[in-house]
């Protein structure tokens, strides 16, 4: 009987945890390039997002958001970068960029729009403010975290409930479902071993 | 040789008193420009309207006001601080009731309580003032709060005319009586267009260049690196680029600051935004040294700097805004104003958040100019993880109230005994013990970031204005913040610093307001006092003749157009007018994307523009009637006469 309690009091405790994560916490880190990567706007952009995307990677297409980012590239695909920013993947990779008319890209072109330095910042992010937005109608339960707010194995936990409601309500019913099903599952093996 | 001295001593006095008068009417009247279209309705005005209202339509920004009616947000231009609300006992306050619904009166009198602390109530339900006894004034003669007090036979105090005399917590001086009226707050205007693609491009053709075949608008391709700008203009651009495309370009991603939304009582996150209205809290598990888990409960509430209780309630948005204007969407079907203030490299920006447009605008432009971007904390905050840890248990060490229903109803910090009701439940010693020892371990496992920006993030909007109004900084303390000595200042000096470098750069990097709700702020000199004086509006007589103010646009699309009025420097009248097309002959024009609501589109650069274009032309030409003369006031925008009517409806 005690054992059950115990399962029991685990399962709980868990699905009190999966609710929403308190995230008022500032994460500072380091980016690097990757082979993939170029920086923009002292961020890294992945130059993958080129693919696909018209006349020479990207880098072309005049009618693309982000063509500039993939013209940075190009250059860095086709040059060497004038700071040590690329000590590890010299070059960036990329592969079958068709239609490419590389004359653009020469180190004049590339060196004058700053192509070939890049300038990372610290990537900062405040968790309790930072969001991608997956869902419709962009609710708390339908956007996602920036993935190092959702890192665990801090020393504290933290759990946001709302006071309107006794504090389990606010719990995603999901994760009571998924829960009470295992809890469900385990006390039927239990009970028939 | 006496009468010479007398002669000349009331010479000096009249100049002394004419000085000191003309400065005041310079200041205080204010004269707005007639439009026999428009009429004031409000008792309070100098031009309050009292004939017949037919074809009239009532704005009260066309109406002129005296000096009695003032603004009392601290962060405006024309603040008039006032005692508002109560004040410290030394402070005289206003005690005329007639000031009661939109002045500044305080009821400054003590009331008979019951054994239940509630108000006794005489035959005709008023509060009933205690007397002032005899044992409580001393002195010869005896006098309360600076008049003259007498004891009549009934040994009961009165004053020399007559008058019982009532306790008071303040002295009265109803001189200091005054109405106050928020829509005549004047708040800067923002220099920086982040609002569109086309305000922050250097020019059209670098505008045309950002939009493609389709219409739509590609910031990412706005150039903020390479030879072609110096250092300083490629930062501005990638800030101004950063705030169009967090702000109102990209509604799928919050990052970096996001929209910083404020409200009076410190940061609004995204999770106290799209709440239930109600308390949040946040319960902290920690694994004490012997494994044992211990947990409290940590509200968003608070105790700030005067150690007063700040309750703080979400806001029940149901939504999470990635869009500024969303953002105003959210809130307007809520009651309530969004504003957004923006300093002019771009580099400081926050929105407020409030009940009217006026506390609004005050909260953004307070944290505007407190802005600290998130990788400043750790310079600024460097050396003070102590001093963050030991203020944060003291601004949390609060405790949720509960019904039975375990919903908090309020917050407690010592509450007496007799104070608590019995169907509540309150912390009893153990658990404020134990909310103690978790809130300090958790706090002690933050980093430094997290500790500054939680601190930095509770300030209210009146600590912040205690802040300004307390803000003389030694040049120990700025040596201190600047770690150019090891002495550690308090967090107090940080806080000064960092509004000592906002008045520092008021001038090359001043805070103003950008947007209201979904309009662009417009605050123009329209002050007509002393150009009514030498312009006859009415003919042309000895002045501008008005009657020659052109219909410039009469029209024509895309067209708006202005009209100023001013002095040259002989005194006379002149009369200026401009106008300004907006991207003429450029077929892309109408593809730019508009704002829609009901399909979840926030970008309105189409719209955006026609608002930008109607405030440079505005500027512009008084920038120019500066250049030739003085007294410059805006007149008409588009056919229609100036008022500031942008924190009225």
């Amino acid at each position: 009987m005690v054992k059950h309690i115990l399962i029991i009091h685990y399962f709980l405790n868990l699905i009190y945890r999966m609710s929403e994560q308190s995230t008022e916490r500032i994460i500072k880190s380091y980016p690097e390039l990757t082979a993939f990567q170029v920086e923009y706007e002292g961020q890294p952009f992945d130059c993958n997002k080129c693919m696909g995307m018209g006349k020479c990677c990207g880098a072309q297409n005049t009618q693309f958001n982000n063509y500039l980012a993939c013209q940075k590239c190009r250059c860095q695909n086709l040059h060497d970068v004038l700071d040590n920013t690329r000590d590890k993947n010299p070059r960036v990779k990329q592969h079958e960029c068709e239609d490419c008319d590389d004359s653009q890209f020469n180190s004049t072109y590339c060196e004058n729009l700053g192509h070939l330095n890049n300038n990372l910042k610290p990537n900062i992010t405040d968790c309790s403010n930072n969001f991608l937005n997956l869902g419709k109608n962009s609710t708390i339960t339908d956007v996602e975290l920036r993935s190092e707010c959702n890192i665990g194995g801090e020393q504290s936990v933290d759990v946001v409930t709302e006071s309107g409601a006794p504090q389990t309500s606010s719990i995603d019913m999901n994760f009571v479902y998924i829960g009470g099903g295992i809890l469900f599952v385990l006390i039927l093996i239990f009970l028939l071993f | 040789m006496k009468y010479i001295y007398v002669i000349l001593l009331l010479l000096v006095l009249f100049v002394l008193i004419y000085s000191i008068t003309e400065d005041r009417c310079n200041v205080e009247k204010f004269t707005q420009i007639d439009d026999p279209n428009y009429i004031c309705d409000d008792v309070n005005a100098n031009n309050t309207y009292t004939g017949d209202t037919t074809d009239k339509l009532v704005n009260n920004s066309y109406c002129t006001y005296n000096y009695d009616i003032i603004c009392n947000r601290p962060f405006a231009d024309n603040y008039d601080e006032v005692a508002s609300t109560i004040p410290s006992s030394d402070v005289s306050v206003c005690g005329d009731i007639s000031f009661n619904s939109t002045g500044n009166y305080i009821d400054a009198y003590v009331y008979e309580k019951d054994d239940n602390g509630n108000f006794v109530l005489d035959s005709s339900d008023n509060k009933i003032k205690v007397k002032l006894l005899k044992s409580e004034i001393s002195g010869n003669p005896l006098k309360y709060f600076d008049r003259d007090v007498v004891v009549d036979s009934n040994q009961d105090l009165r004053y020399s005319d007559g008058t019982l005399v009532y306790k008071q917590t303040h002295k009265i001086d109803n001189s200091k009586c005054k109405y106050i009226n928020n829509k005549i707050c004047r708040f800067p205007m923002a220099e920086a267009k982040v609002n569109s693609l086309h305000g922050i491009t250097t020019n059209e053709d670098e505008f045309k260049s950002l939009v493609n075949d389709a219409g739509e608008l590609m910031p990412n391709n706005m150039l903020t690196q390479g030879v072609l700008y110096n250092d300083e203009t490629k930062l501005k651009r990638q800030n101004k680029k950063r705030l169009f495309t967090e702000l109102f370009f990209s509604p799928t991603e919050v990052l970096g600051e996001g929209l910083n939304i404020w409200d009076e009582h410190g940061f609004v996150n995204m999770t106290l935004l799209d709440k239930n209205d109600n308390f949040l809290i946040t319960n902290k598990i920690i694994t004490d040294t012997n494994g044992n888990e211990l947990s409290t409960e940590i509200l968003n509430s608070f105790i700030d700097s005067f150690d007063n209780i700040i309750n703080r309630r979400s806001y029940n948005l149901g939504n999470v805004p990635g869009t500024y204007y969303k953002l105003v969407k959210l809130a307007r079907d809520k009651g309530l104003h969004v504003a957004l203030a923006v300093s002019k490299n771009a580099d400081k920006y926050a929105c407020g958040i409030a009940t009217t447009k006026a506390i609004a605008c005050d909260i953004a432009l307070a944290r505007c100019k407190t802005f600290i971007s998130l990788e400043k904390y750790d310079t600024l905050f460097n050396r003070q993880k102590g001093n963050l840890i030991s203020e944060l248990v003291r601004r949390q060490s609060i405790y949720p109230i509960k019904n039975t229903a375990y919903t908090v109803v309020d917050s407690e910090v010592n509450i007496k005994e007799e104070d608590k009701y019995y169907m509540y439940r309150y912390y009893d010693d153990n658990q404020k013990q134990n909310h103690l020892t978790v809130l300090q371990s958790s706090l002690n496992d933050e980093n430094l970031d997290t500790l500054a920006d939680k601190y930095y993030r509770s300030l209210t909007l009146k600590e912040i204005h205690n802040i300004f109004k307390n803000s003389s900084i030694t040049q120990d303390e700025i040596n201190s913040v600047e770690g150019i000595s090891t002495a550690v200042a308090g967090l107090d000096s940080v806080m000064k610093y960092v509004v000592h470098k906002s008045n520092e750069s008021e001038e090359s990097n001043k805070c103003g307001i950008l947007l209201i709700d979904y309009e662009r702020y417009e605050n123009y000199n329209n002050d007509g006092t002393n150009v009514i004086e030498h312009c006859n509006l009415s003919n042309a007589d000895g002045g501008c003749d008005l009657s020659n103010v052109q219909n410039i646009c009469d029209g024509k699309e895309n067209c708006q157009e202005a009209a100023v009025l001013g002095l040259n420097k002989d005194n006379k009248c002149i009369l200026l007018q401009d106008f300004k097309l907006i991207l003429p002959g450029w077929d892309k024009y109408d593809l730019l994307p508009e704002m829609n609501e009901n399909d979840d589109q926030w970008v309105n650069e189409k719209n955006e523009i026609v608002k930008n274009n109607k405030v440079d032309l505005a500027n512009d030409l008084l920038k120019k009637c500066e250049m030739l003369g003085s007294e410059c006031v805006m007149y008409k925008i588009n056919g229609e006469t100036y008022s500031y009517n942008t924190l009225f409806s």
